[in-house]
């Protein structure tokens, strides 16, 4: 597919629905992209939903709203649905298998890279974004043409409640060799960044992903939970600049779910007491993973190595 | 035979008077500055110098005299290497200032030749240096700092106009007796530097006879960096009113840690032992300034941040009163260290949140700044000696005898 016909902007905003999300929370992060500043396009890739389902995301799509909850005079509540103002120019891809998050990601970059786009950046349903973040990253992009991703400061909940701020270790004292640009040390000491909401040059990115049967393939789909801190490892090894704009720029909501899958980054911190069939992953699992990462990063072709339980 | 002298013929009272008011109208007088021979920055004493060198660059006869500070280290390396007593002294050298003042005298005080610690010869040995007696005419001025009433009743004698340059409202009391003031020791005018201490002082020593004189903030020194990405989440801190302050100012920025710990991350960086293009730089690199003196007598430092587009957060003092407003900075009670370390948060979660990226922050801020230009500066010290020197003009025209 081609997105030439319908580009109205440089940068190219996906997300995935694998299961239906709730109205308000659906819409929210529509509203949060369709008012920016800064207008981007969206592209929605669905995969497992009804048709009813994916009708009914449409009509969301077509008119984003907030709930606004008021408290009246005599203590009740009441909600408000405050529309948008602006269209959000979007597509609707139905995607013929699950989808892992590398996999969105190496889409995304490829339908990118075809129509002309500039940019990338991923965001998921339940999430938000702050409305001027688009702007405030293409700001920072003409002022520092050297960086090739821009994250934002994200704020970051768990089922409701604000526990901090992600991506912002670059500027914090003795973390980084340059305030507020993430360098190979201190990613190698911790897994610092989140990819969401993060703005990604698409030109920049190329010179260090792997090209397989005329596709880019940035992201390592073959590397499970740790696909995007090996590619983060990769292109900051191969030089690429990565720094976080200080600004909020992006809400992430984790919200408990009864399954883990690996279309999405948002990891739990309590994925090895998952079970298995639930998504689950042992604690030597998740530790390979995390090493694999910090040794394949040398590499810009995916070597699709597999971890081996030890049976003892 | 003897030899006839020839005597100068004696001028009476009028001429002498004639005398003194044309030189004075030829400005053909002497404009004394006092000042405390600190060889490390000081605000006060870099307006005073500031204010010496734009009156000689008009064309004044600027000198500026000192009272050299006793080099305890130098003095007893010598003493121990000349077996006696031997005094040597430390040069006044502000060379901290951003502008040069090599044109102006700078006029050691003292009845005998001293020794400098930097005036030694090839041989290692130290040489005397000239000093002077203060030796003033009635067409003259001397400009006093506010916090030396000592030189105040020294110069009590003297016959020139004295004038008080007021930067503070702190040190106007500290080192005077109970119930003093500076009309005993017969000083009337005082040039003040802000409305705070001119308010201050008709309260405390009324009847003085008050010039104001608002300074200018530098824009070619302090000025918003050309990118804008280059201003970092980093709060510039001073905390330069001694151990007390700097303690209360390390209050602040733990308590905020408390409060905010998602703004864990955050970066406080100080302000001190750097010159002034230094210290402007990184001002300008700063988000934030938190403002903790406590004490200032009007406060150029959050008027210097504004220019750079730095958002101030801090205690509103007394002598910042006329240009503090809800409009250019988050301002905490004076001394209360829980409220700026709110504030502090409360600004920082706006600012990372984009709210004080709009324009009418800064607008906000250059009109506060309106007033306090570097033109506007110079032109009414002008203003302010010209006015002087009428006042004395009129002054000794009025004790001519009939």
């Amino acid at each position: 597919m081609n997105l030439q016909e319908s580009k109205q902007s440089n940068c190219l905003v996906a997300m995935y629905l694998y299961e239906m999300p709730t109205d308000s929370s659906v819409a929210e992060c529509f509203y949060s992209i369709a008012e920016q500043t800064k207008s981007v396009d969206v592209v929605i890739f669905t995969n497992g939903l009804t048709q009813e389902q994916v009708s009914k995301l449409k009509t969301i799509a077509e008119s984003p709203y907030y709930t606004l909850t008021k408290r009246e005079e005599n203590g009740e509540t009441s909600e408000e649905q405050v529309k948008s103002t602006k269209v959000m120019n979007h597509v609707f891809i139905e995607s013929p298998e699950p989808m892992t998050f590398a996999k969105i990601f190496n889409e995304t970059f490829n339908l990118a890279l075809n129509a002309g786009y500039e940019t990338i950046s991923l965001v998921e349903a339940e999430d938000s974004l702050s409305l001027k973040w688009f702007d405030t990253a293409d700001f920072y992009a003409k002022e520092n043409p050297e960086i090739g991703i821009f994250l934002p400061l994200i704020r970051n909940s768990i089922n409701g409640t604000f526990t901090g701020l992600l991506n912002e270790a670059a500027w914090a004292e003795g973390m980084s060799e340059e305030a507020g640009k993430v360098d190979i040390n201190l990613l190698m000491r911790f897994n610092c960044i989140n990819p969401l909401g993060a703005v990604y040059k698409v030109e920049s990115i190329k010179e260090y992903a792997e090209t397989k049967d005329e596709k880019v393939l940035p992201m390592k789909e073959s590397i499970k939970l740790s696909h995007y801190y090996e590619f983060f490892l990769r292109m900051i090894y191969n030089d690429l600049k990565v720094m976080t704009v200080p600004r909020l720029g992006y809400e992430l909501r984790i919200v408990r779910k009864e399954n883990y899958t690996d279309s999405t980054c948002k990891l739990p911190q309590d994925i090895t007491s998952y079970p298995i069939g639930r998504g689950g992953i042992s604690p030597e699992e998740g530790r390979f993973w995390f090493e694999l990462a910090k040794k394949e990063y040398f590499f810009d072709e995916d070597r699709k190595k597999e971890y081996e339980p030890s049976f003892q | 035979m003897e030899t006839p002298v020839t005597e100068a013929p004696k001028l009476s009272h009028n001429e002498v008077i004639d005398l003194t008011i044309k030189k004075l109208e030829e400005n053909n007088f002497n404009l004394f500055f006092y000042a405390p021979a600190m060889n490390s920055p000081s605000g006060g004493i870099g307006v005073l110098l500031k204010t010496a060198k734009d009156l000689s660059d008009a064309g004044f006869n600027v000198k500026i005299i000192y009272e050299p500070a006793l080099d305890q280290k130098a003095s007893y390396e010598e003493s121990v290497k000349q077996k006696k007593q031997v005094e040597v002294f430390t040069r006044f050298n502000p060379k901290w200032i951003d502008f040069n003042i090599d044109n102006i005298e700078l006029m050691p005080l003292g009845d005998k030749e001293i020794f400098f610690s930097d005036s030694k010869n090839s041989k290692g040995e130290y040489e005397n240096n000239k000093t002077h007696q203060l030796s003033v005419n009635p067409e003259d001025f001397l400009i006093i700092p506010e916090g030396f009433p000592n030189i105040m009743e020294r110069t009590t004698q003297v016959s020139c106009k004295r004038i008080v340059l007021a930067q503070s409202w702190f040190y106007v009391l500290l080192a005077m007796n109970p119930g003093q003031k500076w009309q005993h020791f017969g000083i009337q005018d005082v040039i003040s530097v802000s409305d705070a201490i001119t308010e201050y002082l008709h309260s405390a020593m009324p009847g003085l006879r008050i010039k104001n004189f608002k300074q200018g903030i530098s824009r070619k020194t302090f000025k918003a960096p050309k990118k804008l990405s280059t201003k970092f989440p980093m709060v510039a801190f001073t905390g330069s009113r001694g151990s007390e302050n700097q303690m209360k100012t390390q209050s602040i920025i733990k308590n905020f840690y408390a409060f905010y710990p998602h703004l864990k991350w955050i970066r406080f960086v100080g302000l001190s032992n750097m010159d002034k293009e230094q210290f402007s730089e990184r001002l300008a690199s700063c988000a934030f300034l938190l403002y903790t003196d406590d004490i200032a007598g009007f406060g150029t430092l959050p008027l210097e941040a504004m220019a750079c587009g730095t958002h101030v957060v801090g205690w509103a003092p007394f002598g910042g009163k006329e240009y503090i407003t809800a409009e250019n900075g988050y301002w905490a009670t004076n001394g209360d260290i829980f409220q700026a370390a709110e504030l502090l948060g409360v600004a920082i979660d706006k600012w990372l949140a984009g709210e004080l990226d709009t324009p009418a922050v800064q607008e906000s801020y250059e009109k506060t700044l309106a007033p306090y230009t570097e033109e506007g500066e110079k032109e009414q010290m002008l203003n302010i000696i010209n006015q002087y020197k009428n006042e004395r003009i009129n002054e000794l025209t009025g004790i001519k005898t009939k």
